[in-house]
């Protein structure tokens, strides 16, 4: 039981280790009230992309389109935008249309027992050319109404929206996988899919339903992503798949079973926009940025066998 | 009538594993379920419960026909329940959610209320006398904890009809003790029971009726008070019973062989035919192990300790200073009760199981790690209780679970010898009697004991001197179970040293020579079976425990 516990706050004692260390070599820079909201802001995106990746992952299963599906939502708010619809449709219609594409990668996951590994590189590829055509491979920019851009920028009492929007669905859904019944239900499939199975549990609902809320996720944080920087690129979402799982794989370490939670992917996602953070202040040039996020996301993995004990 | 079933079938890639199945059962009966491997009791309770779809026949449920498809949810709506073989559990969620699972969520406000949910778990297990740490996850709970838990779970709905397969297969004797008491009492609740097992003895001693069942077709259903043991046996494997098992055993014995060391010679007269297997084996083994001590082909069996294991203490300090002498030639049986090390100690020899302090010896030389493959240089094969989940990859073929160990053997020049190995696995599958398709069947479309001799088959063609088996014989039936108690006593004839872990005293003294006996993770006494009683080795294991709480 000791590691356990040992091996939980292994994870937050290595964020706050990073945290530490950024702290002393650029103290001003880095140490700031303004620079620690920037942080929040800056991963509120991946943050709700990974919350959707945790999902699928809690199922079993991997999402490989969800980089597309980021870019789908930030094109799809995007271009209805610049035809003058009002802005909460816009979000809603991306996040509606990103739910009806994890729909039918779940759907051909649960019904034709494919991996979800085939069908959602199909998947990916698929969208990747319907964005093609529905832009003609151009960045939406030119049109898009001063309104758009509201929910990116705005902030309540000093705290970005966007920061907000992902504060409230991670409690919401840590509230949802760990009380509720159908997050229970989620785990049990992920757990040991026979078993829930033989306990009466509905494994092809269930199943979509990850698909779905990881679409609902990878849908929002695009168009949030669009109306921050006022313009959809097609490839917007591109490194979203990574960096999402990366969390997810970071997270999973908090837990005390290695099972994927909304608390470890919160710390998961942490560490990454910290490090991201911190060597942007160093002026770290970006190559040695993916070098040392690469080599901390598979330390941390490393980490947590050894602290395992086995 | 509770429960009929009228015709049932079902194929499997063209082969019936279930044939024209006429079945009934009435409320408040305990009935049941024998045959050998593959003879479609499996497939039976799986129908029942939902799992499998039937392809044709009829199933009627208190007299009304049950139409269209039973999906597993229909099943337990009626009230059917099944505990499995094998544990269906969610390794990260704790005992009281395992329990819960599959019955709506106590909630409120759409919140869980685990308080509730605690109450409930706890108080079902409270009322059948089960006492064990429910908030432990199942990942941390052992075999018999795994089961209780089950066991707790098919409780707690309104369980009509409970059908339980092998249920006993790893619980120790007082376990299997309380099991019966709960299953009595809710024969008397009005409750139907379908008791699946290999043991005849708790088939004879528990039910009102039995079914027997003999390559996918029932060949009787008879009261139990009405049929004895021998007739049971008769009945599951067919008019020409004993002698003929013999006889299979001793041409696979040979053929086993030969498949290794090109013996081919098979007397016809019984005791020369056994003479001379042993003399072929003996050779096989100064062949490959070099052991050098088994010269001696007459019943005194060499008296020098082929592997001797020394203060072994676990990491996790389940085994705690355990010691132990296994003779070549010998059966060395290991008897515990649940909870006592039984299992890890064997996995601390093996190398399985991390140690902190202790040594193995084989042939007097000490090895100076352990770990699986150094132990399978030395000679050791492992035989683990846990079949589906440490032994077989279920998704391979039979042809891939065979070759696992053996692997870099069947390859020359870096190439791994298809052919080779291909016929190896033919002859295995022949002389250990296989029912299979062939060698590229998925081994997870096996019975149990079929798997169990994949495992054995696995083991021989990595010519081990030293067998280390855990509950070889659980979960197979009685013509196996005879194959693989005849298959090491014919291995310790030749001067192999066979270490049986069993929870099953009864069959200890039946196979083994010594029998050691383990309580909290040490050796506590080791008896010459000889004469030995059962309540000999008992008496010691409860005073050993009541020592250790004391």
């Amino acid at each position: 039981m000791k590691g356990h516990n040992l091996k939980q706050y292994g994870t937050v004692a290595a964020l706050l280790a990073i945290v530490a260390v950024f702290g002393i070599l650029r103290p001003q820079a880095f140490l700031s009230l303004r620079n620690f909201v920037n942080i929040t802001r800056q991963m509120a995106p991946l943050a709700i992309v990974a919350l959707g990746a945790t999902f699928v992952m809690t199922v079993n299963e991997f999402d490989l389109s969800i980089g597309s599906i980021v870019s789908l939502g930030g094109i799809i708010a995007a271009l209805l935008a610049i035809r003058g619809v009002p802005v909460a449709v816009c979000f809603l219609a991306a996040v509606l249309i990103c739910i009806g594409v994890g729909c039918v990668n779940g759907f051909l996951i649960a019904k034709f027992r494919i991996l979800s590994f085939i069908t959602t590189l199909g998947m990916g590829t698929v969208l990747d050319g319907v964005i093609y055509g529905l832009t003609g491979g151009a960045t939406i920019f030119n049109g898009i109404p001063r309104s758009f851009t509201i929910p990116g920028i705005l902030r309540i009492a000093g705290i970005p929206f966007i920061t907000l929007t992902a504060a409230i669905l991670y409690l919401a859904f840590h509230v949802f996988m760990s009380h509720t019944p159908v997050g229970r239900k989620l785990y049990a499939i992920g757990g040991n899919r026979e078993a829930a199975e033989i306990a009466g549990i509905r494994l092809f609902r269930f199943r979509v339903l990850a698909f779905a809320l990881s679409g609902a996720m990878a849908g929002l944080a695009g168009a949030l992503v669009a109306s921050r920087v006022g313009s959809a690129n097609t490839t917007a979402g591109q490194g979203y798949f990574l960096q999402s799982y990366a969390a997810v794989f970071i997270g999973c370490t908090v837990s005390k079973s290695g099972v994927p939670s909304v608390i470890g992917t919160l710390i998961g996602t942490a560490i990454l926009a910290v490090m991201a953070n911190g060597l942007t202040i160093l002026q770290m040039p970006s190559f040695m940025q993916d070098i040392i996020t690469g080599g901390i996301i598979i330390l941390a993995i490393v980490a947590q066998k050894i602290g395992a004990g086995r | 009538m509770l429960l009929e079933t009228a015709g049932l079938d079902k194929k499997f890639n063209g082969v019936y594993a279930l044939k024209q199945m006429d079945f009934s059962m009435d409320s408040g009966e305990i009935h049941g379920l024998v045959g050998e491997n593959g003879a479609g009791k499996s497939t039976f309770i799986k129908i029942l419960g939902g799992v499998y779809q039937a392809d044709g026949g009829s199933i009627r449920w208190e007299g009304n026909p049950l139409t269209g498809a039973l999906a597993p949810e229909d099943s337990r709506r009626l009230g059917i329940n099944i505990i499995f073989q094998d544990n269906v559990l969610i390794p990260a969620f704790s005992g009281v959610e395992n329990i819960c699972l599959g019955l709506p969520y106590p909630s409120r406000h759409g919140l869980i209320r685990w308080k509730e949910m605690e109450r409930a778990a706890y108080a079902k297990a409270e009322e059948l006398g089960i006492r064990i740490d429910l908030k432990k996850t199942a990942a941390e709970m052992g075999p018999s904890q795994k089961k209780c838990v089950e066991i707790i779970r098919a409780m707690m709905n309104d369980c009509r009809l409970l059908i339980l397969d092998e249920p006993t297969a790893s619980l120790s004797d007082k376990e299997t003790g309380l099991l019966f008491d709960i299953i009595r009492r809710l024969k008397e609740k009005g409750t139907s029971v379908l008791y699946v097992s290999h043991r005849l003895e708790e088939i004879l001693g528990l039910t009102d009726y039995v079914t027997v069942l003999r390559n996918g077709e029932k060949i009787a259903t008879a009261r139990t008070e009405e049929i004895g043991k021998r007739e049971l046996v008769r009945l599951m494997s067919g008019d020409e019973a004993e002698s003929a098992g013999d006889a299979r055993i001793e041409v696979a014995s040979n053929t086993a062989e030969s498949a290794g060391d090109g013996m081919t010679d098979r007397p016809e007269e019984e005791t020369g035919r056994t003479r001379t297997t042993v003399e072929a084996m003996v050779a096989a083994g100064q062949q490959v192990s070099g052991t050098g001590n088994a010269t001696d082909t007459e019943n005194t069996a060499p008296q020098q300790a082929a592997l001797e294991a020394r203060d072994i203490f676990s990491r996790d300090g389940i085994v705690k200073g355990a010691s132990l002498t296994a003779p070549a030639g010998k059966i060395t049986g290991i008897f515990g009760l649940c909870g006592s090390g039984r299992t890890e100690f064997l996995e601390c020899i093996y190398g399985y199981r991390k140690i902190r302090s202790g040594e193995v010896l084989v042939n007097g030389t000490r090895l100076p790690a352990l770990s699986p493959p150094e132990s399978i240089k030395n000679g050791m094969a492992f035989i683990c209780e846990d079949r589906r989940g440490k032994a077989l990859i279920t998704q391979f073929s039979v042809l891939d679970n065979m070759m696992l160990c053996a692997i870099d053997k069947y390859s020359r020049n870096g190439r791994f010898q298809t052919k080779t190995a291909l016929k190896t696995a033919e002859e295995m599958i022949n002389s250990l009697k296989i029912r299979c398709i062939g060698t590229g069947q998925q081994t997870a479309e096996l019975s149990g004991g079929n798997q169990q001799k994949v495992v054995f088959a696995r083991a021989m063609l990595t010519e081990p001197s030293v067998w280390l088996c855990d509950e070889p014989t659980q979960a197979v039936d009685v013509t196996t179970r005879q194959e693989i108690h005849r298959l090491l006593r014919r291995e310790a004839e030749a001067g192999k040293t066979v270490i049986y872990v069993s929870s099953d005293l009864a069959e200890l003294l039946e196979v083994a020579d010594s029998i050691a006996v383990m309580a909290s993770g040490k050796i506590v006494r080791t008896f010459e079976n000889r004469n030995l009683k059962q309540a000999e080795v008992l008496a010691c294991c409860y005073e050993a425990e009541r020592e250790e709480t004391a």
